[in-house]
């Protein structure tokens, strides 16, 4: 139906869509709630609620559709919460429709807004891809017929027949109803001229009758709906980059949960009635929201193809759901499989949809007949088994996958469950058929021990139940707000956005340097102490309000850990399949914070360092069986802050690392020779690991990769002027620690002066300041060489290492001592300035690759410094030494 | 419409949806009538009549917390003179007995256009 807003009235309009948006999304939350509940009269009520009053807005604008819809599943909500109706899942499908089709109407209402050019008259065509009328006809079927409808037909009942006041007799209401039926005034509420049902308004007031808004003419409203094609592409055509974009960001956010939440506590705990509904309501989700992003694609457009298959996937995957959820089954592990599969499908489309590249997804028709063998799969397991030796022979037949072993195995819960294949069979049927089992099993005289164990898993799967009914509410709460909860109120902004203001910040933070140099100049060269003193005021204010600016944004750029840690228990659970292990993941303080930088590099060395701690780190269930230790591995992934640093932590406690094999190795390689070898402490040994090619596992597996690991791991964490430190105990298990900055923007640095040159060297990294005589530093081999608190340090000329000449020796040489972690180089330099705040800019391209250089600063005098990376400092000075005193060695051989 | 040379009457709002405190201050401001404050259920209503006391009160029937039948009830308990009227939508039929029982003047249908509603107004408040 086609509904015509003046720009007055599109204010409201876009007031309403925003409400109803909301009072549709708990509107699904609650009556998902709702079957795992068992209806609870308070979720009911607030259910009844929102839909009244979504009704009551909608008619604001005449909008018959919504109304009338609404209308409906009020009318279905209010006789279940009055108990004259019994709640099945057949009647929350239903509603679950309904609201769907409000949300699909309430978002193309949006679109229709969002669309909209301020000033012209808004035209919105009401269309939806369900038959409104169908589910209207179907919810009014779900109500017993009362004896005073009886007159007109159920099929096109007019939503009078369907205001009979609840508590009313029908007698009373009938006379009501002609009292009043003409009395309603009409009037337009926002002056849309084209509604073809205007809005009714009824005043009543005391003495009068009681009200009752007639809508006869809502009846007939669907008659007309002719749509006009060319005006709904155009829309579509606009819409359709829109709506790609809002299913993408939706999906990841469902994904996320599902993959990193609700699996893995189906994994773990199968019997988790309250994660079930929650992944089914978000399937069912992702499932209508592939249905909108089809609804905006043309019949030839590359995306719809590729869509249409994944939405099948989501349908098959929510029908398998549905199927368990409703028999209250346990998850099968198999079933978790094939939906983390399906979840890869979306992802796979997902991804092509952010590339561009349109084509068929090849995995997908194999994925779709895996899902249906599932469900025959599903259905042969909780069909009725006649004879309690088939039971027993299903047990056997059932695969056991390691990962399975040792837990109570869930198979036999499996067979356990009688529930009667008979395709969507009634509850009644069920439950009746339940009973009839149930007296079948107790006349079964076969295996004791086999009906012991179905009698414990019996009872154990109905206390799940129980458990899943009643606490599902605050758990599935507490669930959520883990995820969602610290979010609170949030926007969500690109990061280009908070890049430009940080650039914006940083350049205040740099400008505002000039105000005491301009004070200064006053001072010196003008003579004017007073204005010069209050210039210097002003700067110290500015100088607050930006530091304050730093403050917030810095803060804006943290981000939890929780968004990198969230994806390692698939990764454990996908190693524990292939491998054959049994490994739980522990995960500590997710609501760590880290600038975004940082999260968003951590990832890949973070994943290299879990799957190495679970493919070789963890041993094989019957090598820890022999060792005496708990045949299921452990690994941890901790976060926590100290000071200025991130710490993140994996541990397992698997084999851990043998410092002789890896120092044997070493010299096999040639990394190291047997004398340095032996010379060699455990922990020494240990770092052998990070040099670059090589690599302790002896068969090249296809989940930790080949040997390109550890040395890349510590690169990446060392650009994020990051450390990373190995401990290991033979037999007990490894711990990586990474010592990370908060944040890289701001940083300290020590500015120095070489070669008439101001360079600035990272505090992070700097561990002292010396000034040493000339004389002091000792000649070996053609390097320098200092005694300093009881070692011997190289020592080497910046200005060499950078290729700008050498320093002169002074009595009081500057000497600053930087490290990298691990090793330790003192840099002579010309001058030591001082420290100072530093907002490292990267150099631009044609400047990037010159070694040694991080980065640029511009000072507070405006002139530009060029930031030293230490770390690369350090190796090109340790690598001229490394040389020559291989060159020495060599000689003297 | 409202009487003339009078000071501006002072209504307040109760509904549990912030659109329909749009729409009736949209309605009613223009009018020349005082919002003097907005409630989204009925206990919050019932809470600020007495530091309000509003020459009328706007009350929507079904809301969380506190209905609006409850909250008539309490304000005209402590309030005997409190001028209520309610809002209804189709589907609270019902209870608009038990709304009047409870204290209202009057009813008002959801949906409303202005001048039915600045007409109902004008005559709760003249009761």
């Amino acid at each position: 139906m086609q509904y015509r807003f003046s720009a007055d009235d599109v204010e409201m309009l876009q007031a309403f869509i925003e409400e109803a948006g909301e009072y549709l999304q708990r509107v699904e939350e609650e009556l998902l709630k709702l079957e795992v509940s068992d209806g609870t009269p308070g979720v009911l009520n607030d259910i009844f609620r929102q839909i009244h009053t979504l009704k009551g807005l909608a008619s604001f604008f005449g909008f018959a559709e919504i109304t009338r819809l609404s209308h409906q599943a009020e009318y279905v909500l209010d006789a279940l919460r009055s108990d004259r109706i019994q709640l099945n899942s057949s009647i929350v499908e239903l509603l679950l429709n309904a609201g769907d089709a409000l949300g699909e109407m309430i978002r193309l209402l949006q679109e229709s807004c969002e669309k909209w050019n301020a000033g012209t008259v808004l035209e919105i065509e009401l269309t939806c891809s369900q038959d409104v009328e169908k589910l209207i006809q179907d919810l009014e079927s779900i109500i017993p017929p009362k004896p005073s409808a009886s007159g007109g037909t159920m099929a096109s009942t007019t939503v009078q027949d369907s205001l009979e006041p609840v508590g009313g007799t029908p007698s009373d209401c009938e006379s009501e109803d002609k009292g009043t039926e003409t009395e309603a005034s009409v009037g337009q509420a926002f002056n849309a001229p084209n509604a073809p049902n205007a809005p009714n308004v009824a005043v009543v007031q005391e003495g009068s009758d009681l009200p009752v808004a007639s809508d006869r003419n809502h009846v007939t409203v669907n008659q007309d709906t002719h749509i006009d094609r060319e005006l709904m592409a155009l829309v579509k055509g606009q819409a359709s980059a829109a709506a790609a974009e809002n299913f993408l960001t939706d999906a990841d956010e469902h994904s996320e949960i599902i993959c990193g939440k609700l699996l893995i506590d189906l994994d773990g705990n199968p019997g988790d009635m309250a994660a079930l509904a929650d992944l089914f309501r978000r399937v069912h989700t992702l499932k209508g929201n592939l249905g909108l992003l089809l609804s905006f694609q043309g019949p030839d457009a590359p995306l719809r193809a590729a869509a249409k298959e994944t939405m099948e996937v989501f349908q098959r995957m929510e029908e398998l759901l549905e199927k368990i959820r409703t028999l209250r089954l346990p998850v099968p592990v198999w079933v978790t499989d094939i939906c983390f599969a399906c979840m890869d499908a979306l992802q796979r489309l997902m991804t092509m949809m952010r590339s561009g590249q349109m084509e068929k997804d090849p995995a997908n028709p194999p994925l779709l007949k895996e899902l249906v063998a599932a469900r025959d799969r599903l259905d042969a397991e909780t069909s009725t088994v006649p004879l309690p030796n088939s039971s027993v022979s299903a047990t056997a037949g059932e695969p056991i996958t390691s990962s399975q072993k040792g837990q109570e195995d869930p198979s036999l819960a499996r067979t356990n469950i009688r529930e009667p294949k008979k395709d969507e069979s009634t509850s009644e049927e069920a439950s009746a058929q339940k009973h009839r089992d149930k007296d079948l099993n107790s006349n079964f005289g076969g295996d004791k021990s086999n009906r012991a164990a179905e009698k414990t898993q019996g009872d154990s799967s109905d206390r799940n139940n129980a458990k899943g009914g009643s606490l599902s509410c605050p758990s599935k709460r507490t669930g959520s707000d883990s995820i969602h909860g610290t979010t609170g109120h949030s926007i969500r902004v690109s990061e280009e956005k908070i890049n430009r203001l940080m650039n914006a910040i940083a350049e205040l933070a740099v400008t505002k340097n000039a105000f005491s140099q301009i004070a200064r100049k006053l001072m010196m060269e003008h003579n004017l102490p007073v204005i010069s003193r209050e210039v210097k005021d002003a700067g110290q204010w500015v100088s607050r309000i930006s530091a304050e600016l730093e403050d917030a944004i810095m803060a804006m750029r943290m981000t939890e850990v929780r968004t990198v840690f969230q994806k390692f228990p698939r990764v454990i659970r996908d190693i524990a399949l292939q491998t054959g292990k049994r490994i739980s993941l522990m995960m500590e303080g997710e609501d760590t914070e880290l600038d975004k930088t940082i999260i968003d590099q951590i990832g890949d060395p973070l994943m290299h360092l879990v799957r190495n701690a679970a493919d070789h780190g963890i041993e094989p269930e019957a090598e820890r069986i022999a060792k005496g230790k708990d045949p299921q591995g452990r690994v941890w992934l901790r976060a926590y802050s100290r000071g200025k640093y991130v710490f993140i932590e994996i541990e397992d406690d698997g084999k851990g690392l043998n410092p002789q094999a890896l120092k044997e190795k070493a010299v096999e390689k040639g990394f190291i020779t047997a004398a340095q070898a032996e010379d060699m402490n455990e922990t020494q040994a240990y770092q052998l690991i990070f040099l670059p090619g090589f690599s302790t596992a002896k068969a090249v597996s296809e989940i930790s990769g080949r040997g390109v690991g550890m040395d890349v791991v510590r690169n990446n964490i060392t650009a994020l002027r990051g450390t990373i430190s190995i401990s290991s105990q033979l037999g007990k298990g490894t711990k990586l620690v990474m010592q990370l900055p908060l944040t890289l923007v701001v940083s300290r640095g020590l500015m120095v002066e070489v070669a008439s040159q101001m360079l600035i060297l990272p505090l992070d990294n700097v561990l002292e300041t010396l000034k040493v005589p000339g004389e002091r530093l000792l000649m070996y081999r053609g390097r320098k060489l200092l005694h300093h608190r009881g070692e011997v340090l190289g020592v080497v000329s910046l200005a060499e290492v950078i290729g700008m000449g050498q320093e002169e020796l002074t009595e009081r040489t500057p000497v600053v001592i930087v490290t990298d972690g691990h090793m330790k180089v003192g840099l002579i330099v010309n001058r030591l300035i001082g420290e100072q705040d530093v907002l490292v800019k990267p150099l631009p391209d044609y400047l990037s690759s010159l070694p040694g250089m991080g980065g640029g600063t511009i000072m507070g005098d405006g002139r530009v410094a060029l930031v030293m990376n230490p770390i690369e400092l350090i190796k090109m000075a340790t690598g001229t030494i490394h040389k020559n005193i291989l060159k020495g060695d060599e000689n003297d051989g | 419409m409202m009487a003339e040379n009078q000071t501006q009457k002072r209504i307040m709002l109760v509904d549990d949806s912030p659109f329909i405190h749009k729409a009736l201050s949209k309605a009613l401001v223009p009018a020349g009538y005082e919002i003097c404050g907005t409630f989204r259920n009925g206990l919050q209503a019932v809470e600020a009549y007495g530091n309000l006391l509003p020459d009328l009160l706007i009350m929507d029937i079904t809301m969380p917390v506190m209905d609006g039948v409850q909250a008539a009830r309490e304000i005209t308990a402590r309030y005997p003179g409190a001028k209520i009227a309610m809002l209804s939508a189709m589907g609270d039929e019902d209870i608009l007995a038990e709304a009047k029982e409870a204290g209202a003047l009057g009813f008002m249908t959801k949906p409303f256009a202005n001048d039915e509603l600045l007409a109902a107004v004008s005559d709760y408040l003249t009761k």
